[in-house]
């Protein structure tokens, strides 16, 4: 018994050293990988316009021309100055454990990344929560989808066909500049009517967001999502299904600010109205509590927005400004604050309860109307006046534009709002 | 018996077979050698004044595993490189070859300066400036504030890198016994809640410095180096009740570099000044 056991284990020794190792070693599908997506990349003869969802939300939109040299021109549309004026810097594709094409030495890209809150006005020690190092997910022909190795954002480029050359991303950000003139219309409220049904929609520019809410049997419904400028419109993170239609994509906005008239294509086909409306299709009632709950510091950077015109007040035009932030629970009791902070990390503004109620209304109950180091005496009455639109009894509406990112609008006159994110 | 014979010819066929039939691959091992690119003018001008000169390898373009991967960084910017080298070499490399001979830096196996272009964040909200490991290597950040016409991020560059390259000879030659005991009762984890006052009131030149004896003596040593001679006698005058301290640790200093390596403190501390001077002044022009 023990020699045919030892025998049949001596047998399968025998067979298993028959078997040869054939196929593609795995080297070899590397190195044939990082040739063709190098090569994908260079041939491309305009470039590649690239858009970047980062981790910690809104969305960026890139051309990047790829060479034989490792190098790789870079605008994007952070600010003007990008849009115009090209950087330059180096890449190279790396074997990790999917192939990553690093983007390995700083440009416009990394200033999302870049942990000095300076940079980027986002957070110390994390930035805009953002990639620069980005591994190959899928592949096709004109489109390549990568994921950050980092943080996991998303990055996708798309070849660039003719005609979008150097200039293409000059031309997405006066897109974006001109569909943020929705929210410079007389009234906060904007519905679109889609397959016969009304639709309330928001569009939050500063973090590229668009929101989508309706009335359903009572309830208040909304749908969010991110989107990427491009120059001739938006394409939607995630597709909206709106009574039977799926919609990807909205171009050729056409605003008129005087007359309030608005009209827009979406899915490059359908045309479609928009109207400024001064009532809601539906109110949020759970918004204000969300809100509220959140461990989070709002914060603003152009104030209240009344009929249309951004910072009405005038409170960004003092001297050192840096943003306006609403700090829930700010002191035990709780008491909130509604800061300018101004100077570096000065502050000044009134102390107060938040309170809401089922209805979904917020307002608040003054406690200390100004409190903290005072820009100067001049601004004084900028400040009363600001209060006197935050401690409007009727209140505010809440509607959620982001992740954490809320508006307040006033309950009592649909063109005074403030954005907060 | 039969059975072992039987046992032994088998193991026998498969160990000669398993051997007669192996083939090499021919395919390439995915970057073996380290990454490879299209040299740029950077490229060699690293390799002119690093590669061939010293052999330390620059790694100025992103590498993910040469840095703390759990916190957010980003690359150096291009046009930073080449001023931070010129710092490095001119302030850092030049006065302790001048001082301690053509062949000092070649007694030292440092083989790789790695640049970053941040600071590296912890969690505490203190930055790290740089890093050296196991006496060969170290780490750069905030590569891309370096200005050569800004004196103070010049001098806060050179204070990292002398700071990290005295932590390189101290990992070589131990510091004297004499610096034990000095300051012994104020080191803490917790440096951070210390301001610099506090910190020169207790006999240390930075806060940071309370961190560690060795943090201590090489910062001592950074400090009469970068912020120079004048700047160590004033922080004396401010805090004449440490005099004996701060003395005796500028002895310590002086003699550790003359008994270990040979070297005129005082004479090294000239020579950094001046190139210190002569690169700010020229760029300033």
């Amino acid at each position: 018994m023990k020699y045919l056991i030892t025998t049949i284990c001596l047998c399968f020794l025998l067979l298993s050293c028959k078997k040869e190792f054939e196929g593609t070693r795995p080297d070899s599908k590397i190195n044939q990988l990082k040739e063709e997506y190098s090569d994908q990349l260079i041939k491309s003869k305009e470039g590649w316009i690239g858009i970047l969802y980062p981790k910690g939300g809104g969305s960026y939109t890139f051309k990047f021309s790829f060479d034989n040299k490792n190098r790789v021109k870079t605008y994007a549309t952070i600010d003007k100055e990008k849009t115009i004026k090209s950087d330059e810097s180096s890449y190279r594709l790396v074997a990790d454990q999917i192939v990553s094409l690093y983007f390995d030495t700083y440009s416009y890209l990394h200033q999302l990344a870049d942990p000095d809150e300076r940079k980027n006005g986002g957070l110390r020690g994390g930035g805009k929560i953002s990639d620069f190092e980005f591994s190959f997910i899928q592949n096709s022909k004109d489109t390549i989808k990568l994921r950050g190795n980092h943080n996991e954002s998303e990055l996708i480029l798309i070849r660039a066909k003719e005609g979008e050359g150097d200039n293409y991303i000059s031309k997405t950000f006066a897109q974006a500049m001109k569909i943020d003139e929705l929210n410079q219309l007389s009234n906060y409220y904007n519905s679109i009517q889609i397959n016969k049904k009304d639709y309330g929609f928001i569009l939050n520019t500063e973090i590229n967001c668009i929101t989508f809410y309706y009335d359903d049997k009572g309830n208040y419904k909304s749908f969010t999502t991110e989107y990427a400028v491009i120059a001739d419109g938006i394409v939607l993170r995630k597709p909206f299904e709106a009574n039977g239609v799926r919609i990807s994509t909205f171009s050729d906005f056409q605003i008129n600010k005087t007359t309030n008239q608005i009209s827009v294509q979406y899915n490059g086909q359908v045309k479609a109205q928009i109207k400024n409306v001064s009532k809601p299709i539906s109110i949020d009632k759970e918004a204000p509590r969300r809100m509220y709950m959140i461990d989070k510091m709002h914060t603003s950077s152009t104030g209240f927005t009344i009929s249309g015109v951004k910072d009405a007040i005038g409170l960004t035009k003092i001297q050192g400004f840096n943003m306006f932030l609403f700090i829930p629970r700010r002191y035990i009791d709780p008491l909130d604050a509604f800061y300018l902070i101004h100077s570096e990390d000065f502050h000044y503004g009134p102390i107060f309860n938040t309170i809401y109620n089922d209805e979904g209304v917020l307002f608040f109950k003054p406690f200390q109307l100004l409190s903290g180091i005072p820009p100067g005496t001049a601004y004084e009455q900028l400040f009363i006046d600001q209060n006197k639109l935050w401690f409007d009894p009727a209140g505010f509406n809440v509607f959620q534009t982001g992740k954490d990112c809320f508006d307040f609008v006033s309950r009592k006159d649909s063109k005074i709002w403030i954005r907060f994110k | 018996m039969k059975f072992y014979i039987l046992t032994v010819v088998t193991l026998c066929f498969i160990i000669i077979n398993g051997c007669s039939k192996e083939k090499l691959p021919t395919d390439p091992i995915v970057d073996l050698g380290g990454d490879r690119w299209a040299p740029s003018p950077l490229d060699n001008f690293i390799k002119e004044q690093f590669i061939k000169t010293y052999n330390i390898e620059i790694k100025y373009k992103w590498s993910p595993f040469e840095v703390n991967y759990n916190r957010t960084l980003v690359p150096a910017q291009e046009s930073k490189v080449i001023p931070v080298l010129r710092a490095v070499r001119d302030i850092w490399m030049k006065p302790y070859e001048k001082v301690g001979g053509k062949n000092f830096l070649k007694l030292f196996s440092i083989t790789k300066f790695v640049l970053v272009g941040s600071a590296e964040y912890n969690n505490n909200g203190t930055i790290v400036l740089g890093t050296a490991e196991g006496g060969t290597k170290v780490a750069l950040y905030l590569v891309n504030d370096f200005e050569l016409k800004e004196k103070p991020t010049v001098v806060q560059m050179l204070h990292t890198i002398h700071h990290e390259f005295a932590h390189i000879l101290h990992q070589n030659i131990h510091y004297p016994q004499a610096w034990r005991g000095i300051s012994t009762q104020w080191y803490t984890q917790t440096w951070i809640n210390t301001d610099k006052k506090t910190a020169n009131s207790q006999g240390f030149v930075s806060s940071y410095a309370k961190s560690a004896e060795s943090e201590d003596f090489v910062e001592t040593i950074s400090f009469l180096l970068v912020e120079g001679q004048k700047a160590y006698d004033d922080l004396i005058k401010e805090n004449m009740e440490m005099e004996k301290t701060f003395r005796l640790k500028e002895r310590i200093v002086h003699q550790y570099y003359k008994d270990a390596f040979n070297i005129d403190f005082k004479s090294l501390q000239k020579e950094v000044q001046t190139a210190l001077l002569t690169l700010t002044k020229t760029e300033t022009k």
